[in-house]
């Protein structure tokens, strides 16, 4: 970062605000700082605020004057507390006032010291001086650590960015193989985040892991790099023998993934092979590799199966035209392509209408079903 | 200026000189200031209405400048003021009023001799 932009960004304050309603005392204290300092001077507390409270990034300290009469130093004291400013301005009362009682109750209010008046000028200068300094120091640095901080959030989102980029390009490019776009793997990405995030079946998963088991999804054909071009690519129904060997892209996709170290290692890789080997088991144990039945099969595992029926209705495939949308629905519904968790299914049809906008957002934005 | 007249009305010149950084021009220009003050004229006004607080206020702000301009003599009975009215002793700080009155023409007089 160049010192320009963080002289524009960060500009530390030098401004000092003399609130007293004795133009005398207001004049000596001025004099003290106006070497080091630009000051500002206000007669009474409700002047002083009007100007703290506009420009509160102007001011580096505030030297306040207890007994006014338009609002007395610990009133305006007050006020600059609830308004969350004694904590980034240092104020300083000076008081011609003795009484202990008075002196606590300004501490008690926030204040960073309190000095008499008649002012000693080397005791206030040097007071007041050494905390706008420690204000300041404190106020660098604080920038220093959110430029740093937000420098390394926009890091690390580019690292997910790319990540999430390289899968999908990865995944499309197998798909690519049998006739489709790079749109069904980001639209089943779409379907799982909405499912997760707006029905019941994300209760208890953090963002984050909504964000994996999403990523996840993209992934979940992957295992169809395995199969022969001949299978993949045929039009029209495949023999017995050959639906045979394309049902092993579930276990094939979940052996290539576990592979794959650099996966192990981040919070995607259980999700992506659970969901790569189990996105064509059904509810009622009809579905393969393994059969598992109900509660067996993850939700993750079964939303992605729902999400891949409903998208490869929806679209045209090598073997079969594309389904209106309600023939589709109906097709599910009736259990055409199998048994559906009862919930899933149910969450899906009330987030159905959200993900047919999508589908006609992407559409609209070019890109192809 | 002259710091004798200034001294024998009460005011320490060099401890004021001090507190304005050497600044004398500044200090001439305060003690000009302090003839137009009004906190003198508001304590006599509040004594002679039994007003406490007003009497307070003006007291308080009669000591704040007199300290910061070292005119010692009014610094100390107007601090003593303050003392008395702050304990609510309305007749005694009428019975100091003579004497305060006193110590601050003195110090008006020099400041109009001396500056």
């Amino acid at each position: 970062m160049d010192a320009t932009h963080e002289n524009a960004a960060h500009a530390v304050s030098n401004t000092i605000l003399i609130v007293d309603d004795e133009d005398i005392n207001r004049e000596i204290l001025a004099n003290l700082f106006e070497e080091e300092f630009q000051t500002e001077e206000a007669e009474n507390g409700v002047v002083a605020l009007q100007k703290v409270l506009t420009r509160p990034q102007e001011y580096c300290a505030i030297l306040l004057d207890v007994v006014m009469d338009e609002m007395d130093g610990l009133q305006m004291l007050e006020h600059l507390r609830k308004a969350d400013i004694i904590a980034h301005v240092p104020v300083f009362l000076i008081t011609a006032e003795t009484s202990s009682a008075v002196t606590e109750q300004a501490y008690q209010l926030g204040v960073m010291d309190v000095i008499r008046k008649p002012i000693v000028p080397f005791v206030v200068k040097r007071r007041v001086e050494s905390v706008i300094e420690l204000f300041q120091a404190r106020r660098r640095l604080s920038y220093v650590v959110e430029d740093q901080r937000s420098e390394l959030i926009r890091r690390a989102e580019q690292i997910i960015e790319l990540n999430r980029g390289m899968i999908e390009s990865l995944s499309t490019a197998i798909e690519f193989r049998d006739g489709e776009s790079g749109g069904h793997v980001r639209r089943i990405h779409d379907i799982t985040k909405l499912m997760l995030l707006r029905t019941e079946l994300g209760d208890g998963l953090t963002a984050r892991q909504i964000d994996d088991i999403a990523l996840a999804a993209i992934m979940h054909d992957v295992g169809k790099i395995a199969i022969p071009d001949a299978i993949l690519g045929k039009p029209g129904r495949l023999t017995p023998e050959e639906f045979e060997v394309m049902k092993t892209h579930t276990v094939q996709g979940e052996r290539m993934l576990s592979r794959i170290p650099q996966l192990r290692a981040t919070g995607v890789y259980e999700y992506a092979c659970d969901i790569a080997r189990h996105h064509h088991e059904r509810w009622d144990g009809g579905g393969y590799p393994d059969g598992l039945k109900g509660d067996e099969i993850s939700i993750w595992a079964q939303i992605v199966s729902l999400a891949d029926v409903y998208d490869a209705l929806t679209n045209k495939r090598v073997y079969k035209a594309a389904f209106s949308r309600e023939e589709s629905l109906r097709m599910i519904k009736d259990g055409e392509c199998g048994v559906f968790n009862p919930l899933v299914l149910e969450c899906f049809l009330r987030i159905e209408p959200d993900v047919n906008d999508l589908y006609e957002a992407m559409q609209a934005e070019g890109i192809e079903a | 200026m002259n710091r004798e007249v200034l001294e024998a009305g009460g005011i320490d010149v060099q401890g004021a000189l001090d507190r304005m950084m050497g600044n004398e021009k500044l200090l001439a220009r305060l003690l000009g200031k302090f003839l137009d003050d009004t906190s003198f004229s508001r304590l006599e006004t509040a004594l002679a209405e039994h007003d406490a607080d007003a009497a307070f206020g003006a007291a308080h702000t009669l000591k704040g400048v007199a300290g910061n301009l070292s005119v010692a003599t009014v610094y100390e009975l107007a601090e003593r003021q303050c003392d008395l009215l702050r304990a609510g002793s309305l007749d005694d700080a009428a019975a100091l009023m003579p004497r305060l009155g006193d110590a601050y023409r003195a110090a008006q007089d020099a400041i109009r001799a001396g500056v």
